[in-house]
């Protein structure tokens, strides 16, 4: 986990990088959804329910 | 889910990589993604340490009304199955968009779990960074 808590998102500022464990195995980050020079649209669930 | 899920080549087109997150345990993770056989990725934030990053709220109010119960019938007369609350019931989403430069360049924190931005507002944003990106902004 290398999360960055006390980084609060801004808008126009640097976004809080993170890695986080992917469902489906492994783990996944900010950086892995930039790679290749895309956007990332980060979606928060409220829960899976 | 199921409206970016249908617009996903339309996402994709503008270069956007959409990537879920939640709090939930783990374990129920396997079955959210069968139910709504979602194509993304879906990281599990179970400290929610990235949601406190974002600004994601926590609101009894903002969470628990009576649009949230009509939605939970809505969805369950659609099918799909009551798990329970799982984790903190006052945990808020949201949606976020970042840029390529890692800038953040949309930020919603949703004030009750139907406060969404529309898919469209979301093309249009990332549509606005992709002609930044051909004027060389």
């Amino acid at each position: 986990m290398d999360a960055h808590p006390q980084v609060t998102a801004a808008l126009g500022e640097p976004a809080p990088p993170f890695e986080l464990p992917e469902a489906r195995g492994g783990s996944y980050g900010l950086g892995d959804a930039l790679a290749g020079g895309a956007h990332a649209l980060l979606v928060f669930l409220r829960h899976y329910g | 889910m199921a409206q970016l899920r249908r617009r996903h080549d339309e996402l994709e087109t503008l270069g956007a990589r959409i990537v879920t997150i939640s709090f939930g345990p783990a374990s129920k993770a396997p079955a959210w993604l069968d139910e709504t056989a979602s194509p993304f990725p879906l990281l599990v934030d179970a400290r929610r340490e990235v949601y406190r990053a974002y600004g994601m709220r926590r609101s009894l109010t903002g969470a628990w009304n009576l649009a949230t119960v009509r939605r939970y019938r809505e969805l369950m007369r659609q099918g799909r199955r009551w798990r329970g609350i799982q984790g903190d019931s006052l945990q808020l989403g949201g949606d976020a968009i970042v840029d390529a430069a890692g800038v953040v360049r949309l930020l919603h924190r949703s004030a009750t779990p139907d406060d969404r931005p529309s898919v469209d507002t979301l093309l249009e944003t990332l549509s606005g960074l992709g002609a930044e990106r051909s004027s060389g902004a």
